[in-house]
């Protein structure tokens, strides 16, 4: 377990350094000169070398490359062109409404989707209405559910706030779009572990050993579809505490999808190039943690992972 | 001696196709039966059928099976959970499927007890340890926390006992429970299985297609072929004078390896045992040297040839 753990925290920091590499290149792409969009366009040409040099802009390449390496390992992600403020900072502002959205997320699509697997895989046949249900789910862009729910809950029903702040209430309908579109997965995985479980021979050992259904369900059904649900949800949290844009733009959510949002309208490159390898850490630090949780929850793994 | 399993003219059909057709026999309380057969003879399904546990699209058309007295075909409901394990236990072939592998090995004796007997947790799991050790399994306190990929073949066989010590059943049907074993630990796990028939008086009904698992454990033998029981009778009397030209066949073909000189080839049967389409008649009749104008068109009886020895073929019809 230790090996493991080392050769996937190995792997884990060279994913974040591909990023770290590839943000670096990337952001010869944006358009506009970074030291005019400091300094201002008036500004007067002393200024802006005077700019240059305090970013070393001006350096070669591999030295800025180096220059940015190091400040990175260091948790220095630069400074805000727009807001003046350190991009460390400005994440962590941003992170608890994120954090709140992701969990709000995560609970729709794991109550929701685990639910109507266990009831599809209870199911003598496959149930052609959630089949449909995926299917539509899976084809809607995430702005349009995001717009649609808005439009019919927030406008017209007037149930329901139309955002802007992170009260449970404006937490309701963010929290529905970012989950329904995890459903058909959590749907299919737990639909398709439980028929596993159920048409198993250790199935029919229970069954012949006069277990009660309720246990048969808890004990030998449920816990065969944990270790698949935590992988998926690993992945999502991951992707989701690293900010889901769509979702955030459209309620106004105030995390750091917005955040991102907001970085690429402004060519803001700290804090875009700041927000993207803070997520590939988040990414990675979740699918690590699923994992150790899932050798936890599942015993199979420890062999198949120690080797 | 009273008969604990009673079957009577049941047949399996699984979306119309007939795996067993009529079959009948009885085992005497803490006894031994074999039911002898190739894949696809039907032996499988009749042992699921005794145990209520064919799969969805199986069932019993008709027929009783009755143990110690109860018409199990007819339980349904809180009743038919009620009687699982406590009349019918089953013991598979397969114990690495046939254990839930996210489960520690002990906690699956243990809830039989919590579960059946509403004992607490800590003590269930006592007693899990306890039955452990009776089956032979050294230091069994640490075996129960070990989950079934940890234990060899023969640990989790010995597991799969243990649970049907804990289950306390009348019957107890052993679907081919050596047959992925090696050797020595077979002859281990027959030498339990046979302890545990002096020491709690459980019935057997034991699959398998090993004639040398059957001449070990066996006191009676039902040969099966094509979904009927073809002969059966005492262990002795069906190997020492087998009636049925399947039977004879089938002894030939284990006797031959011993008898015949180093690297003989096997001997066999010739032809296929029938897949999907049961031949009309004699289902042996396709495969048998001896057949005759009835064998392809009239389903030969069971006729009596010895005491409580019966065999279904038309060459005993006609007095040979």
């Amino acid at each position: 377990m230790a090996r493991y753990l080392i050769v996937r925290l190995g792997l884990g920091l060279v994913t974040i350094a591909g990023v770290v590499l590839l943000t670096f290149v990337l952001q010869f792409s944006l358009p506009g000169d970074p030291a005019r969009r400091i300094a201002g366009p008036r500004a007067s040409p002393e200024v802006l070398a005077t700019v240059r040099a305090n970013l070393h802009l001006d350096d070669p390449v591999a030295s800025q490359l180096v220059t940015y390496v190091s400040d990175v390992a260091q948790g220095d992600l630069g400074v805000s062109y727009i807001r003046r403020r350190p991009v460390i900072d400005l994440v962590k502002e941003r992170l608890p409404a994120t954090a709140v959205l992701a969990f709000g997320g995560l609970l729709v699509e794991v109550l929701l989707g685990g639910g109507l697997g266990l009831w599809d895989g209870l199911r003598r046949r496959r149930s052609r209405v959630l089949a449909a249900g995926n299917v539509v789910l899976l084809s809607i862009p995430t702005y349009s559910l995001g717009f649609l729910l808005l439009v019919v809950f927030a406008y017209r029903l007037d149930l329901l706030p139309l955002g802007g702040g992170t009260s449970l209430e404006e937490l309701i309908l963010p929290a529905l779009t970012l989950g329904l579109f995890g459903v058909p997965y959590y749907a299919a995985v737990v639909s398709e572990s439980t028929r596993t479980a159920l048409a198993s021979p250790y199935m029919r050992t229970a069954v012949a050993k006069g277990l009660p259904r309720r246990v048969i369900l808890r004990r030998h059904v449920l816990r065969n579809c944990l270790s698949p649900v935590i992988t998926l949800a690993g992945l999502d949290v991951a992707i989701y505490l690293s900010g889901v844009v769509f979702v955030e733009s459209v309620f106004a959510w105030p995390g750091i999808g917005q955040l991102q949002e907001q970085a690429y309208n402004e060519l803001d490159r700290p804090l875009l190039m700041g927000t993207v390898i803070i997520a590939a850490v988040v990414v990675v630090a979740f699918n690590l943690i699923a994992d150790v949780v899932r050798v936890l929850v599942d015993p199979r793994a420890r062999v198949e992972e120690a080797g | 001696m009273t008969p604990l399993l009673e079957v009577e003219a049941v047949s399996v059909r699984y979306d119309g196709f007939e795996a067993v057709t009529g079959a009948s026999l009885t085992v005497e309380e803490g006894r031994t039966m074999a039911i002898v057969g190739e894949s696809g003879s039907g032996k499988t399904s009749l042992a699921l059928a005794v145990a209520r546990l064919l799969p969805p699209g199986g069932e019993v058309v008709s027929g009783s099976v009755r143990v110690d007295g109860v018409d199990v075909t007819a339980l349904r409901g809180a009743d038919l959970r009620r009687a699982r394990g406590r009349l019918v236990g089953y013991l598979a072939q397969d114990s690495m499927a046939a254990l839930n592998p996210v489960l520690p090995a002990g906690l699956q004796v243990a809830e039989v007890f919590e579960t059946r007997d509403g004992t607490r947790r800590r003590e269930a799991r006592h007693r899990a340890v306890e039955l452990l050790g009776q089956v032979g399994i050294q230091r069994a306190g640490e075996v129960a926390a070990m989950y079934p990929h940890e234990l060899s073949g023969g640990m989790r066989q010995r597991v799969m006992i243990a649970m049907a010590l804990a289950l306390r059943s009348r019957l107890l049907i052993a679907d081919e429970p050596t047959t992925a074993l090696d050797v020595t630990v077979q002859a281990e796990i027959l030498a339990l299985a046979a302890a545990l028939q002096a020491d709690h008086g459980v019935t057997f009904l034991w699959i398998t297609h090993d004639m040398g698992v059957v001449a070990e454990v066996a006191d009676t033998v039902a040969v099966m072929y094509g979904g009927r029981i073809a002969e059966q009778g005492p262990a002795g009397e069906v190997f020492g004078s087998p009636a049925h030209p399947y039977t004879q066949a089938l002894l030939e073909t284990v006797r031959g390896g011993a008898e015949a000189p180093p690297k003989a080839p096997f001997a066999t049967i010739a032809g296929a045992p029938p897949a999907g389409v049961i031949p009309p008649g004699c289902p042996f009749h396709p495969r048998c040297a001896h057949a005759f104008e009835p064998c392809p068109e009239v389903v030969p009886a069971m006729v009596d040839t010895g005491p409580g020895h019966r065999a279904a073929c038309h060459l005993l019809g006609v007095g040979r």
